[in-house]
C-alpha cells in the first residue's frame, strides 16, 4: 500500500475525531528525565550538566569537570477506547506507564587550555506508544453502514533518539555563556490498523514502519546579570529536522519540529542560618515548523514549566527537594494535553562529586512518571 | 521573516555579543597577581591587584558568587575573599623587605598608609594590625605603633573582618593566628610577658624523662660560602647542653653531630629513630646552611657543594618520616640563613602530614646574626633557645609559649620586660597536626 491511498484510508479516523481524552502529546516533548524533571522540567535551559548538550549548550560552558551523566525512567504509554464510527471515531485516551529504559546518557569533559567543554550525549527526546481498540466484541462501523471493522486495533508509536555532539563556553567574567552542538536524530514511526473486515474485503489490516534519521543544529545562550549573579538567563534553538530514508511512513511524519527554549532561574542562598538554598525556575518550551499527518500530525505545540529546588542543608550533604508544574499543549490533531504536577527528591554531597535525583509525576490524563538521575563528576 | 528566521537571527546577535566579552576582567588579573607573588615578584603582584582593583575596587569579606547556573552554587575561589587593596599593600610591604635599609623606608610607609586606610574604611583585620605594626617597627615610628596596638586594643573583639591569606607566609599566619587566640597557658600568656628569672641558671638538672630524644646538627663547615653559619658547631654544643641540663632529655638519648655529611646525618637519624619507642617526643635541631629546591627543604651536609643540587644534602622530610614511622611528635629548630631565590627559601616546605612544629630562627627573605655571649660568638636564635630553656627549666615545655618567650628574648634579651626591638625575628612555631600546649 502506497502512502497515498494510505493516507485516502487513514484519513477516515482521523478526520473528525470526538474526544474526551486524547493521546498525551510527548511526540517531540518528552522529558528525558533528570535533576528538571522533579521541577516542572523548568531548569532545563538554566541547568549544567550532560544534558545541557540536548537542551542548551550553553550550559556547558559552566563545566569545570569532567561529568557524566544518566538518566532512567519509564516510556509514556497510552490506551485509547474507540467508539462512534470507523469515519469518526470518539477516542477516550488514559495515560499509563510503559517499560523502563535509559533515556540519556551523556560524558562531558572541559578542556583545560583551549577552555569550553565538549559533550557527547544520547537523549530520548520523543516518544508516543499508544493502542487504540474497541470494546470487547464491538466493532466500528462505517458511517454508511457499509462495513463494519470489527475487534479494531490501532497502534501508532514513534521513538527519537537524539545523538548530539555539543560545545559551550563562558565569557572571561563568566556572566556569558553560548553553546552549539550538532544532533543526529533517529526517528522510528510505526503505525498499524487490524481488525475483521465485516464483510470479507471491506477492510485490510496494515502496519506500516520506519526508521528515518537528519541532523539538526543546536544553539544556546546563557546570562546572569553581573549584579545579580544568583539569576540565569537561558535561551536556546535546535532547528527542524527533516527525515530521510523514512519509507512507507513519509506521508505520515516527515519533519521532526524544531524547538525553541525560553528559561529563568533564579537562586537564593542562606536560607535556614546558612545551611539551605532555594532554586525557583520558569521555562517556555515552543516546537514548530513539524510536518506530520494523521496519526502523527503536527502543528505548533507550547510547554510551560515551573518549578523550585529547596535544598535541605544535612552538613556533608544536601537533601534537593523539588517540586513543579508542567503544561504542555496539544501539538496536533487527535493529541492532547499533558499537564502534571512534578516531585523529585535528590541528594548531593557537599564537594558535589556526585549526585543521584528521584523524580516522579502524575499527569492529568493518567498513568505516572518515575525516573532516577546519576551524576559523577571526575 | 519565518519564526525560524527571526529565531537564528536573534541568537545569532547574542552570539556575537558574547564573542565580543572576551575582556580583561578582575579575577584574572587578580589571579595573575597571586601567581607574582608566589614567585615572589612583589611589584609585579602589586601593579595585577590593582589592576584587579581598577574592575572591582572594594574589597569583600564574604564570598563572591560567580554567575552561571543557579542550580550550581560557584563561589570564587572556593569561598575566599577578595582582598586586592591588603594584598597590594602586603606585596609593598614584602618587596620592602628586600630592599636595602636606606631603601625601604618610601614603600613601608605607602604600605602602612594604605593598611590603615582599610582600618579606616572599617575592614579591619588582624593580619592588617599585624603588619602595621611590623612596618611601624621598621621604620622606628615608636608613636605609631602605640597608636596601632591600643586600636587594636579596642577593636580586636569586634574584628570579623576576612582578608586573603593565600601569599601570607605560613610562620605570619601563625604569628597572627596567635594573635587571635591567646593561649591561656597556665604559664605565661603571650604579650605580657615577664621571664621567670634573671638568667641565671638554677643549679641542677631538670628530671629527665626517657621517652624524649633529640638530634641535634651543627654543621659550620660548608662549601655554601653564602649559606654558610660559623657558629653552628658550638651553637649545637650549646644546646645539647641546654637540653641535657634544663629541658629534661637524658644524654644518652640525644644524638650530636658536628659538620657531618648528608650521609652521616642520614645514618645518625635512622640510628635514633630505631632506638625510640612508639609516640616519642623528638626535638631535631640544625644550624648551617639549608636549601629549598623544587619545593622542598634540604639540610646542607659538609660536603654539599650546590644550592641547586642536593647531593651531600638531607631532606627534611626524610628526616622526619624517619620519626614520623614510630608515631613521633617532632618539635624541629632551625638556625640558617633564608634568601630568596626564584620565590623558593629554606623552610618554605610544610608539612601535610605527622605531629610536628617548626621553628626558623628567621623570616624569610633574612639572615641568622650573631652575637657575643660570655666571650663566645653564639647564634641570636640558639642563644635565646638556649637561655629559655634555662629560664623555665622544665621538661614539659608548651611548643607556642616557648616560641613566644624565644621571640622576646631575642628582642629584650635578659634587658627587661617590656617593649624591644631586633634586626632578627624568629617565627613562631608552624604546627601540623599539634595543639598549641604540645610539649616538648
Amino acid at each position: 500500500m502506497n502512502s497515498s491511498k494510505l493516507a485516502a484510508v487513514g484519513a477516515g479516523l482521523f478526520a473528525a475525531a470526538l474526544a474526551s481524552a486524547q493521546v498525551p502529546d510527548v511526540l517531540t516533548a518528552l522529558d528525558a528525565g533528570g535533576r528538571s524533571m522533579g521541577a516542572g522540567g523548568a531548569l532545563g535551559a538554566t541547568n549544567a550538566d550532560t544534558l545541557s548538550s540536548f537542551l542548551n549548550p550553553a550550559g556547558l560552558g559552566y563545566l569545570t569537570k569532567a561529568q557524566i551523566g544518566i538518566t532512567y525512567r519509564n516510556l509514556p504509554q497510552s490506551r485509547t477506547s474507540l467508539t462512534g464510527s470507523y469515519e469518526r471515531p470518539n477516542r477516550n485516551t488514559r495515560g499509563d506507564r510503559g517499560d523502563n529504559a535509559i533515556t540519556h546518557f551523556g560524558y562531558a569533559f572541559p578542556f583545560a587550555r583551549l577552555g569550553g567543554t565538549l559533550a557527547l550525549s544520547y537523549t530520548l527526546g520523543g516518544y508516543i506508544d499508544d493502542t487504540a481498540v474497541t470494546g470487547p466484541g464491538v466493532g466500528l462501523p462505517s458511517d454508511s453502514g457499509a462495513f463494519t471493522v470489527g475487534n479494531f486495533t490501532e497502534r501508532r508509536r514513534a521513538r527519537a533518539d537524539y545523538y548530539t555532539l555539543a560545545y559551550g563556553r563562558t565569557n572571561a567574567s563568566q556572566t556569558l555563556s553560548y553553546g552549539v552542538g550538532v544532533t543526529y536524530l533517529q526517528q522510528l514511526v510505526e503505525y498499524s490498523q487490524s481488525g475483521e473486515s465485516i464483510p470479507a474485503g471491506s477492510f485490510s489490516p496494515f502496519a506500516l514502519d520506519s526508521n528515518g534519521g537528519g541532523v539538526g543544529l543546536i544553539a544556546g545562550v546563557q546570562y546572569s546579570p553581573p549584579r545579580t549573579p544568583n539569576v540565569s538567563v537561558a535561551a536556546s534553538l535546535m532547528t527542524p529536522i527533516d527525515l530521510s530514508g523514512n519509507g512507507d511512513t513519509s506521508a505520515f511524519y516527515d519533519r521532526v519540529p524544531g524547538r525553541a527554549l525560553v528559561g529563568i532561574a533564579a537562586r537564593r542562598d542562606g536560607l535556614r542560618s546558612n545551611q539551605d538554598y532555594l532554586v525557583m525556575g520558569s521555562q517556555v518550551e515552543y516546537y514548530f515548523e513539524g510536518r506530520g499527518n494523521l496519526a502523527f500530525d503536527r502543528t505548533d505545540q507550547t510547554g510551560l514549566g515551573v518549578g523550585l529546588e529547596y535544598g535541605y542543608g544535612l552538613g556533608s550533604a544536601t537533601l534537593p527537594i523539588r517540586v513543579g508544574y508542567r503544561a504542555l499543549s496539544s501539538g496536533g490533531l487527535d493529541y492532547g494535553t499533558r499537564n502534571a504536577f512534578t516531585y523529585g527528591i535528590g541528594y548531593r554531597p557537599r564537594d558535589g562529586r556526585y549526585g543521584i535525583d528521584l523524580s516522579w509525576s502524575k499527569p492529568q490524563g493518567g498513568g505516572s512518571d518515575l525516573g532516577i538521575s546519576a551524576s559523577y563528576r571526575f | 521573516m519565518t519564526t525560524l528566521s527571526r529565531l537564528w537571527l536573534s541568537l545569532c546577535l547574542l552570539l556575537a555579543l558574547a564573542t565580543a566579552s572576551f575582556a580583561q576582567s578582575w579575577s584574572r588579573a587578580y589571579e595573575e597577581g597571586l601567581t607574582a607573588a608566589r614567585a615572589a615578584k612583589w611589584l609585579e603582584a602589586r601593579e595585577a591587584f590593582r589592576q584587579a582593583m581598577a574592575y572591582r575596587p572594594e574589597d569583600a569579606s564574604l564570598p563572591t558568587l560567580l554567575p552561571g547556573p543557579p542550580t550550581e552554587r560557584r563561589r570564587w575561589r572556593d569561598g575566599a575573599p577578595y582582598s586586592p587593596s591588603f594584598l597590594a599593600a602586603y606585596a609593598l610591604y614584602r618587596d620592602a623587605l628586600t630592599q636595602p635599609t636606606d631603601k625601604h623606608g618610601d614603600p613601608l610607609r605607602i604600605a602602612g598608609a594604605e593598611l590603615e586606610s582599610l582600618l579606616d574604611k572599617g575592614q579591619p583585620s588582624r593580619e592588617a594590625f599585624y603588619f602595621l605594626d611590623l612596618i611601624y617597627e621598621r621604620l622606628g615610628d615608636g608613636s605609631k605603633r602605640t597608636a596601632i596596638a591600643e586600636r587594636y586594643a579596642k577593636e580586636a573583639s569586634r574584628i570579623k573582618w576576612r582578608v586573603d591569606t593565600e601569599i601570607v607566609t605560613p610562620e605570619e599566619m601563625a604569628a597572627i593566628t596567635a594573635m587571635a587566640n591567646p593561649l591561656g597557658t597556665t604559664i605565661v600568656r603571650a604579650g605580657d610577658l615577664a621571664p621567670t628569672n634573671s638568667g641565671t641558671a638554677t643549679p641542677g638538672r631538670v628530671a629527665p624523662i626517657v621517652t624524649k630524644f633529640a638530634l641535634v646538627i651543627g654543621n659550620a663547615e660548608t662549601s655554601l660560602t653564602p649559606l654558610a653559619v660559623p657558629h653552628a658547631a658550638s651553637d649545637a654544643r650549646r644546646m645539647k647542653d641546654a637540653l641535657v641540663t634544663n629541658a629534661g632529655y637524658p644524654e644518652e638519648n640525644v644524638t650530636l653531630i658536628l659538620n657531618g655529611t648528608g650521609e652521616q646525618i642520614q645514618t645518625a637519624a635512622q640510628a635514633l629513630a630505631a632506638r625510640i619507642p612508639n609516640e616519642a617526643t623528638v626535638l631535631i635541631y640544625f644550624a648551617g646552611a639549608g636549601a629549598n629546591l623544587a619545593g622542598a627543604d634540604y639540610l646542607a651536609g659538609t660536603t654539599a657543594t650546590s644550592v641547586t643540587d642536593s647531593k651531600g644534602m638531607v631532606a627534611k622530610s626524610e628526616l622526619y618520616r624517619l620519626f614520623m614511622a614510630k608515631g613521633a611528635r617532632i618539635f624541629a629548630f632551625f638556625e640558617a640563613h633564608r634568601p630568596i631565590a626564584d620565590g623558593r627559601y629554606f623552610g618554605s616546605e610544610i608539612p601535610l602530614a605527622g605531629s610536628i612544629a617548626q621553628v626558623q630562627g628567621t623570616l624569610p627573605g633574612e639572615s641568622v646574626t650573631s652575637q657575643v655571649q660570655n666571650g663566645q660568638t653564639t647564634g641570636t636564635f640558639t642563644g635565646a633557645v638556649v637561655d629559655v630553656l634555662s629560664d623555665l627549666k622544665s621538661n614539659r615545655i608548651p611548643i607556642l609559649e616557648f616560641g613566644w618567650q624565644v621571640f622576646y628574648k631575642i628582642r629584650r634579651g635578659s634587658t627587661g620586660t617590656t617593649g624591644g626591638g631586633s634586626r632578627q625575628t624568629p617565627t613562631l612555631p608552624v604546627l601540623t597536626n599539634l595543639a598549641s600546649d604540645a610539649r616538648f
